[in-house]
């Protein structure tokens, strides 16, 4: 990484941000529908004053981001014409995951922009809307100003890098499924981010609302690949789903950047009455990775499963923390988070589940285990449980280990090497996971983008 | 094909084996028999090559070669295979995978081209055939949910596709009823072969009425206290194991 002109160790690390916000306000008065611009004032003025955390602030403990504080992330400039091999590099990794289709809904996003030239989006028809943010803000579509920022902008400390992404918030996804309206094919939005800066350190802020009305069925892919850049890079996404009643919504998470990426998400899930949310959050790349889950389960029996899988490699940290909020009754929650860490990896999970009052019947549970491949390797895990409610079930379960030997000694005595028998239970763990999901082929993609970083590590074959 | 020498084993510091010996030639079958806690399983374990035994005496000839110098995938590639007393459940990982996995790792040991997937199913629907396994659990995960009946005829099968020389069964009849475990004893029967060995290691007499052995040692304590023909077996079950532990220390032998 070459030198950076826009490090900032002596002032206040946010003050560099809200000169920026002055300027990027400017150039976007035009452009901006009125109701938005309060919207990004409040959310920068909350940014300024809650900053970056530090691991003093509860939910941040293990996860210290002196490298995103350290340094002025300035907005990524688009892509030069030296990007574009690049980003046929990353879009050909993004269609193993999905496959092209003609007939089947794709965004692609480059530096955090809408590329109309490499997004494919076929006639919907029903009152379908797939198309991008910033188009949508110009057209000044109505349902922006409802949902926009409804859910993902809380008066919340946690929430200080999803207000860094309101205030520059600029372009995304807009989905929009009308009531009884069934998608048969996953939409695909694929966030590509290549070197563009003259090494100075750079962010993006995609921002991706998605609506999914009553009885409703939708599928999302939200896919994030990056190349390694001159300077280091930090992706600040937030997503926005709302399931209406008994609405079915399954969504992917598939962060595969580069291994110098930072990247912060917050994904922000709202589930009315008997909706369904399947959520994957699969993190296999990058080498700070924070993901916030924040689902709220408003209606009563909706129903949330929240699988997850990291690899941490090298010394890449990754921290998934989940919220889970039951508010009304019979609501059925599933976490399940896997981590393989390997060299000197780290994996932080937190999983608070919190039961309203009139949260009767809840039936929530957690598990979170982690392999450990390597002896530097670590995990942090937490279960937090906040229960208001007294008729409720709730479950939580750890573990940190390492490959167990009884296997490994039985799969070698029927021949397999040692490196093989390794490979084998490793993918095994993976597959527990990466088995719930619906699309064969980003199954069989994240099986063989893990094996593409595992096998180069000496971790593999060289702990027993 | 077989000779142990003087071979004493500790696990987590207790002596378990002291002493063993025996030698087994091509084509026999060995019947061991001892109570529990003898230290059957510490030896079939320590030639297949856990690593939890240690062995601070003696020596283990396999083919003339020193086996105790291999490792488990080497051993197996070489053609030892031990039937585990408590087969593993492996969540994740398909049995037919893993299966073509093992073989096609021993035909490479062995310097032999490996089977596509179209001649391994064949040649798993075949063996599937020959000892009575329900097909259906290939497609499930190693062992996992399995009933006691249905792993110790996996092991079989696993034996009879990686097609063995020398071939240990840890109590594969214990915990089987009377159709599972003449269903077992066919298994290995069929694969009888005058250039495959077998250590057949028993609690109980009423396996060796399926599959009759060549020797019939007793294990007491960590030494084979006493050796001879198939009669041995039915002696014991008469007699039971205290009649023979107070006979004199001169009747123990390895072997032939
Ligand atoms: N992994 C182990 N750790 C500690 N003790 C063991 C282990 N394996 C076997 N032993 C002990 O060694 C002795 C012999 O056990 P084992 O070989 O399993 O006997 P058998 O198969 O004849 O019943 C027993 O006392 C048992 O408790
Ligand atoms: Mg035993």
């Amino acid at each position: 990484m070459s030198s950076n002109p826009h490090t900032t160790n002596e002032k206040n690390p946010v003050e560099p941000y809200l000169a920026d916000f002055s300027t990027f306000e400017k150039a976007h008065q035009e452009n901006t529908p009125s109701w938005l611009r309060p919207r990004r004032k409040v959310a920068i003025s909350r940014f300024a004053e809650w900053g970056f955390p530090t691991i003093l602030d509860e939910g941040w403990r293990f996860t210290n981001i002196g490298t995103l504080a350290r340094s002025h992330f300035v907005v990524a400039p688009p892509a030069g014409e030296q990007g574009s091999e690049a980003i046929a590099a990353l879009l050909a990794r993004a269609e193993s995951y999905v496959p092209g289709d003609a007939t089947a809904a794709r965004l692609v996003f480059v530096n955090g922009r809408h590329v109309p030239e490499l997004s494919t989006v076929p006639a919907q028809g029903r009152g379908v809307k797939i198309g991008s943010l910033a188009g949508a803000l110009a057209s000044q579509e109505g349902i922006l100003e409802c949902y926009l920022s409804r859910f993902a902008d809380a008066d919340d400390r946690n929430y200080t890098f999803a207000a860094l992404n309101t205030a520059f918030l600029e372009d995304g996804a807009l989905v929009v499924v009308p009531q009884g309206v069934e998608l048969d094919k996953p939409i695909h939005l694929v966030f590509l981010s290549v070197s563009a800066t003259d090494g100075y350190t750079s962010a993006v802020h995609p921002r991706v609302l998605a609506v999914v009305g009553r009885n409703a069925r939708a599928s999302f892919v939200e896919s994030h690949l990056s190349t390694r850049h001159e300077a280091a890079h930090w992706t600040n996404g937030v997503t926005e789903l709302i399931a209406w009643q008994n609405a079915s919504v399954d969504y992917h998470r598939l962060q595969l950047e580069d291994p110098d990426a930072l990247h912060t998400g917050l994904l922000r899930f709202h589930l009315e009455a008997d909706a369904q949310l399947s959520s994957h959050v699969m993190t296999l790349g990058g080498a700070l990775v924070r993901n916030d889950v924040h689902a709220v389960l408003n209606g009563k029996g909706a129903h949330g499963d929240f699988n997850g899988l990291y690899v941490a490699t090298e010394n890449h940290h990754i921290d998934n923390h989940l919220r889970i909020e039951h508010v009304r009754s019979h609501g059925m929650s599933r976490q399940n988070y896997k981590g393989i860490l390997t060299d000197r990896g780290r994996g932080v999970f937190t999983g608070r589940i919190v039961v309203h009052k009139d949260a009767q019947k809840t039936d929530a549970k957690q598990t979170n285990r982690n392999l450990l491949l390597s002896e530097e390797a670590r995990a942090n895990s937490q279960p937090q449980l906040e229960i208001s409610a007294d008729d409720v079930k709730c479950t939580h379960g750890t573990t940190v280990g390492q490959l167990d030997a009884e296997s490994l000694f039985y799969l070698r005595a029927r021949g397999l090497p040692l490196e093989k028998a390794r490979g084998l239970l490793v993918q095994a763990f993976a597959q527990e996971s990466i088995e719930h999901i619906g699309i064969a082929s980003i199954r069989e993609a994240m099986l063989s983008e893990i094996f593409g970083r595992l096998l180069a590590r000496p971790a593999l074959v060289s702990v027993p | 094909m077989l000779e142990i020498r003087n071979l004493h084993v500790r696990v987590e510091g207790h002596a378990i084996l002291k002493g063993v010996d025996l030698t087994v030639g091509a084509g026999e079958i060995h019947s061991i028999m001892g109570p529990n806690g003898s230290g059957k399983s510490t030896l079939a374990q320590v030639l297949a090559g856990h690593e939890a035994y240690e062995v601070s005496e003696g020596q283990v000839l396999y083919e003339g070669k020193d086996l105790l110098a291999m490792s488990p995938e080497e051993r197996a590639g070489e053609g030892v295979f031990m039937a585990f007393q408590y087969p593993v459940e492996i969540p994740g990982v398909r049995t037919s995978y893993f299966l073509r996995a093992a073989l096609n790792a021993i035909r490479k040991y062995r310097g032999q081209d490996e089977l596509d997937a179209m001649d391994f199913l064949t040649l798993l629907q075949e063996k599937a055939v020959k000892v009575k396994l329900d097909d259906r659990l290939l497609e499930r995960a190693v062992n996992e949910g399995f009933s006691g009946g249905e792993k110790k005829r996996g092991e079989i099968f696993q034996m009879a596709v990686l097609e063995p020389r020398l071939a240990i069964l840890d109590e594969t009849d214990s915990g089987l009823d009377i159709d599972a475990l003449r269903i077992v004893a066919e298994g290995v029967n069929s694969l009888r072969d005058p250039q495959r060995s077998m250590i057949v290691v028993t609690h109980y007499q009423r396996l060796l009425n399926y599959i009759v052995p060549d020797f019939v040692h007793v294990l007491v304590d960590g030494r084979f206290i006493r050796s001879g023909g198939k009669e041995l077996a039915l002696e014991l079950e008469e007699k039971g194991y205290g009649w023979i532990e107070k006979e004199p220390a001169d009747a123990a032998a390895g072997g032939r």
